[in-house]
């Protein structure tokens, strides 16, 4: 008898021994995820988007995450960067797509290498959004629907902003960023304005180094003697634009930047110099999305690199990302590629930023979704461009950016 | 269809007389004879090769017609220590290590047709592809290797070339050149009219061709920073249409003296696929004209005592099709810009005794330039805008004094000294001189030693002028001349009747080169550094039988005077240490057939220190040996016992590849092997 209880107690023992491995096996650190590339400037003259853009998308990816995942894997995003440089992207995509083998890619930022990334990403057959690329050149990609974007196209910036000044400026002057973006927006500002109006155009360089100097730009530009002039920079030279005009003693009455100025880094770099400079942007709505990422945003990462415009984007492409996977209910490119329009476009229950669950619950019962984000409505067009094209007029007052008027 | 119609007109005019027998006589002069040809080049006065003070080499019309040159630039290839780069628009000609860089396109020789400058102004660049003279107006080409200041003024840098043209009474009649070229797997051709005759005592002739040359298919060569991006892609639409006009009329009178009117016309019409600012574009061309019309009395007062006076008018700038384009779907550059300039000058020669000659002279040159303007132009409307600072109008004028002075205290011995004294409104005073000696030696060998200055001057666009790419180079107005001192031996080895052979050194300082740099945040050009430049030339010619032919070698090692540099870095770029050169013609009178063969070495040479940052690091093309093959019949008359000459050229003849040194991320690719074939008619 008692042979028989101890025997028990071994098998028992035995079993729970046995059991306990067995559960620590169910944890394995060899866990799937879906990667996601995020390719962002670290580096170059929008170097340090990577912080508030960056950190953007993983609120968004760890939300997501929080709430279970998608398929029952998590998100990972693997980041890389761009350097503000087309070569420099194009590698970076490569690579994410070789080595991570990434099923879809968030960025770039500038134009030039949202453009550079967009073959390679077209090519290996990987979704790509991105999140700062203005140029009316990335509509017209032969994309095969693998290429979208978050931020409004700059055809309708340019028209816009030339509307807004027409009545109140009779010539004007450019100053642009020799690369997509700048040529971009120059053109279609060019247009609706007039072309006969455009005094003078000068381009400077993409990545001019430190050591560039804007004065004969500036100069060249004032020679003619515009009403206005339009700059059209991203923030570094931007500020270096601004800082040279004031330190020539000149003013920025008149002066109009383009909506890649409207960031603190701006701010930071530019200093006092930029009060009274005016420029547009696109216009971020105040509603309950742009009100959750904020919160949830300056909580976690604080208020300093916190940016609604930008990081209102990268959050958006994060988002829309998630929410396409789990619609198609799987996560390769064709199906999230084709599933993108479905959860951002009506009809379907809105869902603002931060309902994941509510999104998921809905989706899973073969409902539909209509996504309203942080940086705006997000309705998609053929092209996987956003069709909200609202405009502000900004205006720098104490070093602070003042919200003028809304311009269409 | 009028080529044909003016043959036919002026056949009927004129009389016809045999007209081969100059060239006849050209083929059978052996090499002593040949090295007793008069030039004007290197004193303005008339002397043998073996008594002028200069490095001097001709290049005979008899070497153009046996190897098949088209061009000036391709002739100029031959001379010891010139280098030239084809960039496919037009060549860029380095001499003794140095070149002018990008864009420069052979600006740091003097080039003149019969004495007069012909460069173009605003770069001070020339033109020596197709578009410069009808190569069958040329009689021969005088180069002067070395300093040439004291005498010519700015620009006689490191080179002097001076094109002297044939007589209409040598021409006597004219001929029609038809020529087909196939260029990777291109066609394209040439047509060339020359007519020339003396009546009476007035000499006249004039010469026109136009091309049509593709030279489509080429990419951009793996050696390039930017290659990755432009692999896969070829060259197209990369047609040029060189068209040039060339004309002199000579009145003789015992009263008056000789009075010469001749005129230029130059018309560079290119696309540029493998320009910097547009690779691979398709629709990047070049469009330039360039011209002058001059006349110059020369009267002989006594024996002693001659004199000239002459004027003389140039104009050039963009044509209308000049279109430059990045590759932006949006919009294209259009230049405005030119000039506008006068010459004028009086010259004296004074034979003061036996022993001694002088020449000196004043002259005035008044540049209006008009300065670059750039403007985009968009592709769909036409609308333009302006693209920079507009400069206006600025005149560049100078007046130049110069003296020579000529000693021969025998007939073995000659000694000169040169003094130029120029002042210019912009860049200021520049004072040149040379001395030199020319010694006979027995076995009709001569020794020379020679030393002169010389100086580069800073042209309208390097002083003024705005960007033509973002973050380009600007205009330096503060800008100094190039300044050059030289000191170079020469000994003719031999000098029989069958085989003549020279060697040479040299040894030049180069103060204030021109490199591109920062001033004031901004690309310009800048007085950097100093260039230490030395090595030696060498050239033999022979003849045997029907065989003849001659090979040269150059060797320079050219670097920076900068002790903050290593070795490699001080190494100057663009033009290869050593270069070897070997040319073998065979004649067959019997059956009026003439073979010719050449060969090239050119050596490794630096890529462009614009090339080199973009890489990231030092690197060099690639050696390579290249071999051209001519044959051509030679008095050969089918009508009215008039010549007719058939020629075929295979260039590049085993199809190497090769790469030239190019900028701003690309390098140039070489042509292929090419043919041919071409008609002359004599009438």
């Amino acid at each position: 008898m008692k042979r028989k209880i101890y025997f028990s107690v071994v098998i028992l023992f035995l079993s729970l021994f046995i059991m306990g491995t067995s559960c620590n096996n169910n944890t394995s650190p060899d866990k799937e995820y879906i990667k996601i590339g995020l390719l962002l400037p670290q580096t170059g003259d929008l170097g340090g988007d990577d912080q508030y853009m960056g950190n953007a998308a993983r609120l968004a990816a760890s939300e997501i995450n929080d709430v279970g995942g998608l398929l029952d894997k998590e998100i990972k995003l693997i980041f890389k960067d761009t350097g503000t440089d087309s070569a420099k992207a194009a590698t970076a995509a490569t690579k994410v797509i070789s080595e991570d083998h990434v099923i879809a890619i968030i960025g770039g930022d500038a134009s030039s290498e949202a453009l550079a990334i967009a073959p390679v990403a077209i090519s290996n057959n990987v979704v790509q959004i991105a999140v700062g690329a203005t140029s009316p050149e990335y509509t017209n990609l032969d994309d095969n629907n693998y290429c979208w974007r978050t931020p409004p196209s700059d055809a309708f910036q340019g028209k816009a902003l030339a509307k807004y000044l027409k009545p109140k400026y009779s010539t004007a002057g450019i100053i642009y960023i020799d690369n997509s973006y700048g040529k971009g927006l120059k053109n279609a500002f060019k247009t609706a304005f007039g072309l006969d109006k455009i005094l003078i155009e000068v381009a400077f360089p993409e990545n001019p180094g430190t050591g560039f100097s804007y004065k004969l730009v500036i100069d060249s530009v004032l020679a003619t003697n515009p009403d206005m002039v339009f700059v059209i920079a991203y923030y570094k030279s931007g500020a270096s634009i601004i800082n040279t005009l004031i330190t020539e003693n000149h003013t920025t009455d008149n002066w109009y930047g383009s909506e890649a100025l409207k960031n603190n880094d701006f701010l930071t770099e530019a200093g006092n110099s930029a009060n009274g400079l005016n420029g547009v942007a696109p216009l971020i709505s105040a509603g309950k999305s742009a009100n959750f990422f904020r919160t949830n945003f300056i909580n976690i990462y604080g208020e300093q690199t916190f940016d609604a415009l930008w990081g209102g984007y990268t959050y958006d492409a994060m988002a829309l990302l998630g929410l396409a996977i789990k619609k198609a209910g799987e996560y390769t490119p064709n199906a999230i590629k084709n599933a993108l329009s479905e959860i951002s476009n009506p009809p379907g229950d809105t869902i603002y930023a931060g309902e994941w669950e509510k999104a998921f619950n809905i989706l899973d019962n073969g409902g539909e979704i209509n996504y309203q984000g942080a940086s705006g409505d997000i309705d998609f067009d053929q092209n996987g461009d956003v069709t909200d094209t609202r405009y502000e007029i900004w205006e720098i007052q104490n070093e602070e950016f003042v919200h003028v008027e809304d311009i269409k | 269809m009028i080529l044909f119609i003016s043959v036919f007109i002026i056949n009927s005019v004129f009389a016809q007389t045999d007209t081969t027998n100059h060239y006849i006589d050209l083929f059978d002069m052996d090499l002593e004879q040949l090295s007793n040809i008069k030039i004007t080049t290197a004193t303005k006065t008339s002397e043998k090769i073996s008594e002028a003070p200069s490095i001097i080499r001709v290049i005979t019309q008899k070497e153009i017609r046996e190897y098949g040159y088209k061009t000036v630039g391709e002739a100029l290839s031959q001379v010891p220590s010139f280098s030239v780069i084809n960039d496919h628009l037009s060549p860029n000609v380095g001499v003794r290590g140095i070149n002018g860089g990008m864009r420069a396109w052979s600006k740091i020789i003097k080039v003149m047709i019969d004495g007069q400058p012909v460069s173009f102004r605003p770069s001070t660049a020339n033109f020596l592809g197709r578009d410069f003279i009808p190569v069958n107006l040329i009689e021969r080409i005088e180069v002067v290797t070395g300093p040439g200041s004291a005498l010519y003024g700015a620009n006689a840098f490191l080179g002097v070339v001076n094109i002297i043209t044939k007589k209409g009474e040598d021409i006597n009649g004219g001929s029609i050149l038809a020529e087909v070229d196939l260029i990777n797997n291109n066609l394209g051709g040439e047509a060339s009219l020359v007519v020339g005759k003396k009546i009476k005592n007035v000499d006249f002739m004039f010469g026109l061709s136009d091309a049509n040359i593709n030279s489509s298919g080429l990419q951009v060569p793996n050696s390039s920073p930017y290659y990755s991006i432009f692999h896969g892609e070829k060259s197209k639409n990369d047609i040029s249409r060189p068209k040039t006009f060339y004309g002199k009329l000579v009145f003789d009178n015992k009263q008056l003296g000789t009075l010469t009117l001749n005129g230029n016309y130059q018309c560079l019409d290119s696309y540029g696929e493998f320009q910097d600012w547009g690779v691979l574009t398709g629709e990047n061309r070049y469009s330039i004209y360039n011209s002058f019309i001059k006349t110059q009395l020369d009267k002989n007062f006594s024996s002693n005592l001659s004199g000239s006076v002459f004027f003389a008018y140039s104009k050039g700038g963009p044509n209308n099709n000049d279109h430059l384009d990045y590759g932006s779907p949006d919009y294209w550059l259009k230049r405005e810009f030119g000039y506008s300039g006068i010459d004028a000058g009086i010259e004296i020669k004074h034979r003061v005794n036996k022993k001694v000659n002088l020449t000196y002279g004043i002259d005035y040159t008044n540049d209006n330039e008009n300065l670059q303007t750039l403007w985009t132009v968009d592709k769909l409307t036409g609308g333009r805008t302006l693209s920079g600072q507009e400069f206006g109008d600025t005149i560049f004028s100078n007046l130049g004094l110069y003296l020579q002075t000529k000693y021969n205290p025998s007939s073995e011995i000659g000694l000169i000294a040169g003094l130029r004294y120029d002042n210019h409104n912009i860049y200021g005073n520049v004072i040149n001189y040379r001395i030199g000696s020319v010694f006979q030696l027995p076995d009709n060998r001569y020794f020379k030693l020679l030393y002169g200055t010389s100086f580069k001057a800073p042209a309208a666009e390097q002083l003024f002028t705005s960007n033509l790419i973002a973050g380009g180079v600007y205009g330096n107005p503060n800008l100094n001349p190039e300044k050059a001192q030289t000191v170079e031996v020469l000994f003719s080895v031999i000098n029989k009747k069958n085989i003549a052979g020279v060697v040479n050194a040299f040894y030049s300082i180069i103060d204030d080169k021109v490199e591109i740099g920062q001033v004031v945040g901004h690309s310009a050009p800048i007085n950097a550094t100093c260039i230490n430049s030395y090595g030696i030339e060498g050239e033999l010619h022979w003849k045997v039988n029907k065989f003849s032919g001659y090979s040269n070698i150059s060797y320079q090692h050219t670097e920076k005077d900068k002790d903050n540099l290593t070795k490699e870095e001080q190494r100057v770029s663009l033009t290869p240490e050593l270069i070897l050169s070997n040319h073998i013609n065979y004649s067959i009178p019997s059956y009026h057939l003439v073979f010719a063969l050449s060969h090239k070495y050119i050596g490794k040479c630096k890529a462009s220190e614009i090339n080199i940052i973009y890489k990231g690091d030092i690197y060099y093309l690639d050696a390579y040996n290249i071999l051209n093959f001519n044959v051509s019949t030679v008095n050969l008359k089918f009508i009215d016992k008039k010549e007719t000459i058939f020629s075929a050229k295979i260039n590049n003849l085993f199809d190497t590849d090769y790469t030239m040194p190019g900028f701003r991320g690309i390098d140039i690719p070489s042509l292929g092997r090419s043919y041919c074939l071409k008609i002359v008619q004599m009438f």
